[in-house]
């Protein structure tokens, strides 16, 4: 049976702390820090840094359209883990934490950098060797970091101006409605022809 | 006059006391709710989403999506391999959904009937229920000069290639065409049960509330006690510490698919294992074709034209109907599995992309069980779904008469949401034969799901849940397969026939 995408997940960090721990230090390699704009309320400094590295490739910035870091991408991504239930977001985080290491990356993607320190090329190799990875939970893995960035970053006007996109202002049409009662209507009277 | 209470006005634990709960506010629990309290049943209402009106409708995809769905519009099958829309919100999944109102098939009928044994739903029981529902909603067909350019692809291709293809009706009044039924109608023209039949319950003095989520239900023997409840946070979207007991005579699950066989499952309830079993989700697949015309798929009437060829495919095999979604750039964005420069070419084109979506018709075929609810650690529900070779093959030709109905209809260029992204010319579609499908080969999604607590297994002819005498289940989970339409106004009709046998149990 194979083992859970939660179990690969944690597994897979342990076993980087356990090798570093033996001398492979390559687990151990500093991650490049991106500073939050507004306090974190889901993910740790390092995986918010990982998640902005990741937001930056997945959404660069091209022709007229800004970066996901210029539209604060991540911000809103952890905003929004921490609404979500709190499982959730710990195993966002962990996947964060397991593309970061660079020991990991060494054995699934032949780097030998971490994430955030691995050069624009690099970084979007992982992504592409995640998309279609025959290991059923990376692919899983990809989906989760595509999707929750490339949805914050197209659903922002910053960006979706340049697609020729307005968004209607209905201004006074959608009239502020209380949710109340309607009163159910009279019943007629309908008088008897003599 | 009484309106909705929120879970913020509501500071400290507190005891109701009602002859009928009912767990949810959406397609089922709005209309029973409406009918029980009409009769003079003393109801609540209790909804885990927040109450939200016209006025914060602002039509931002990021702020509705995270505030009026199924976890925050993130909730997927447990592999991530299919993402499920759900409404959660005072009025359900009806507050967002796209309008599309069809009575339950005669065909399907007579499969339920046949293979489920529910020769109680008949149309003949059903038509005035739908009669009544259609009144009240303003289910009326869209007239054709209004169909946008997107839904336009279907009837063009389609008549065509002489396929059946039609309009769709749809529940709105006043309607502005603006496209935007998915983030909260702004001008109040869909007829959601928000608008209609909640205002119903709350004239005939029910009490509905907001931000309360049903942990179980509470029951001893064969009667249920009521239901024990928490308040959320509507802002952190976490429980606020206040807890909620409802004593009633009789309690009802109308939580929808998924989370109400997970209540259920909660409350030590699991008919016989049936529980969760048997849940159906339209499996969802696309196809993207690129227009030398501006197609705009964000705006106008978001769903208003059907293809429905190829919804019985015989025997042997699984059909599926084919529509057309909105696009606004977020829920457009989320389709592809493109990232980078190829993802902002892609969006790049989407004034010009018409994307088409065939729905299968899952559950019919005697080898196809759909899917299977059980609970996660935390009492949440998880959706286990695998794509079996059955569904495999429908996705394939789905993808290929999809492709027929762009090229038809006079695409350019055609796309789709497989992991490594396809792009080909008209006269490229043949490689579409050639390619894998299923779970993670592409984007796969749903926005109907159904069963889970079906009529005739878990549930009796009456709603009745079979091991308990004051349990019910009322809503999308009832369905005892897809239907191959929309599921809203087949839920509609249901929970109108329902109100009478659970009248008679308080």
């Amino acid at each position: 049976m194979a083992p859970s995408r939660r179990t690969f997940l944690k597994y897979g960090l342990a076993g980087t702390a356990l090798l570093a721990a033996g001398g492979v230090g390559l687990g151990l390699r500093p991650t490049t820090y991106r500073e939050p704009r507004t306090p974190l309320k889901a993910l740790t400094p390092r995986q918010f840094s990982v998640l902005a590295a990741v937001a930056d490739r997945i959404s660069p910035a091209h022709g007229d359209l800004p970066s996901a870091w210029e539209v604060e991408v991540p911000e809103k991504v952890d905003a929004l883990l921490a609404r979500k239930a709190p499982a959730d977001a710990e195993e966002f985080g962990l996947v964060l934490d397991l593309l970061e290491n660079a020991l990991v990356g060494l054995v699934l993607d032949q780097r030998f950098t971490t994430f955030t320190g691995s050069s624009p090329e690099v970084q979007d190799a992982v992504l592409r060797g995640m998309r279609t990875s025959s290991l059923a939970t990376r692919r899983t893995m990809f989906t989760a970091l595509r999707g929750l960035c490339s949805a914050s970053y197209w659903s922002d006007l910053r960006v979706s101006q340049h697609l020729g996109y307005v968004r209607p202002n209905y201004g006074n049409v959608g009239v502020p409605a209380p949710i109340e009662a309607t009163p159910p209507a009279e019943p007629e009277t309908v008088e008897e022809a003599p | 006059m009484s309106g909705v209470v929120t879970g913020a006005s509501i500071t400290q634990d507190v005891t109701l006391v009602c002859d009928v709960v009912i767990v949810g506010s959406g397609a089922g629990g709005a209309v029973l709710a409406a009918g029980l309290a009409a009769r003079g049943v003393d109801v609540i209402v209790l909804e885990a989403g927040g109450a939200y009106t016209s006025a914060d409708f602002d039509l931002d995809e990021g702020k509705a999506y995270a505030a009026m769905y199924q976890d925050c519009g993130t909730q997927s099958t447990d592999d991530l391999s299919i993402a499920l829309l759900q409404g959660r919100s005072l009025g359900g999944s009806t507050t967002i959904n796209w309008t599309t109102c069809y009575r339950t098939p005669a065909r399907i009928l007579a499969h339920w009937q046949k293979t489920h044994g529910l020769d109680q739903l008949t149309a003949e029981v059903l038509n005035p229920h739908w009669d009544a529902v259609e009144e009240r909603l303003h289910i009326t067909e869209w007239p054709e000069a209004m169909v946008n350019a997107n839904n336009e692809t279907i009837l063009r291709g389609g008549r065509k290639l002489g396929w059946d293809v039609h309009t769709l009706k749809r529940n709105v009044n006043g309607c502005a065409n603006s496209g935007y039924c998915g983030v909260g109608c702004p001008v109040n023209g869909k007829q959601a049960m928000h608008r209609t039949y909640i205002p119903d319950a709350l004239a005939h003095g029910a009490g509905v509330y907001a931000d309360i989520s049903v942990e179980r239900i509470t029951w001893s023997g064969r009667r249920a006690t009521g239901v024990d409840a928490v308040v959320l946070d509507r802002a952190t979207n976490k429980p606020t510490g206040v807890k909620v007991r409802v004593d009633a005579k009789v309690v009802v699950s109308s939580a929808g698919a998924l989370h109400g066989p997970a209540l259920l499952l909660r409350s030590g309830l699991d008919g016989e294992g049936h529980v969760g079993k048997r849940t159906f989700i339209h499996p969802v697949c696309a196809v993207t074709g690129e227009y030398a015309h501006s197609i705009k798929p964000w705006s106008g009437a978001p769903q208003s034209a059907a293809c429905h060829e190829f919804v019985d495919r015989g025997p042997d095999k699984i059909g599926f109907f084919i529509e057309a979604p909105p696009m606004q750039p977020m829920l457009g964005a989320t389709g592809p599995k493109a990232f980078g420069t190829d993802m902002a070419m892609f969006m790049g084109q989407l004034e010009h992309a018409s994307t088409l979506i065939a729905l299968a018709v899952d559950g019919i075929h005697p080898e196809d069980p759909g899917g299977t609810v059980t609970l996660r650690p935390d009492g949440r529900p998880k959706l286990h779904y695998p794509t079996r070779p059955l569904l495999v093959e429908a996705l394939r030709e789905a993808h290929l008469r999809m492709a027929e109905l762009h090229v038809a209809a006079g695409a350019t260029r055609l796309t789709t949401l497989h992991a490594e992204p396809i792009a080909m010319m008209p006269d490229e579609i043949g490689r579409l034969a050639d390619l894998p499908y299923g779970a993670h080969e592409h984007t796969m999604f749903s926005a109907h799901l159904m069963g889970g607590c079906g009529l005739g297994t878990v549930i009796d002819q009456e709603h009745r849940y079979k091991g308990l005498d004051n349990v019910f289940v009322v809503d999308g989970s009832a369905l005892p397969t897809a239907l191959g339409v929309n599921p809203s106004q087949t839920i509609y009709g249901l929970a109108s026939r329902a109100v009478e046998s659970i009248s008679n149990a308080v």
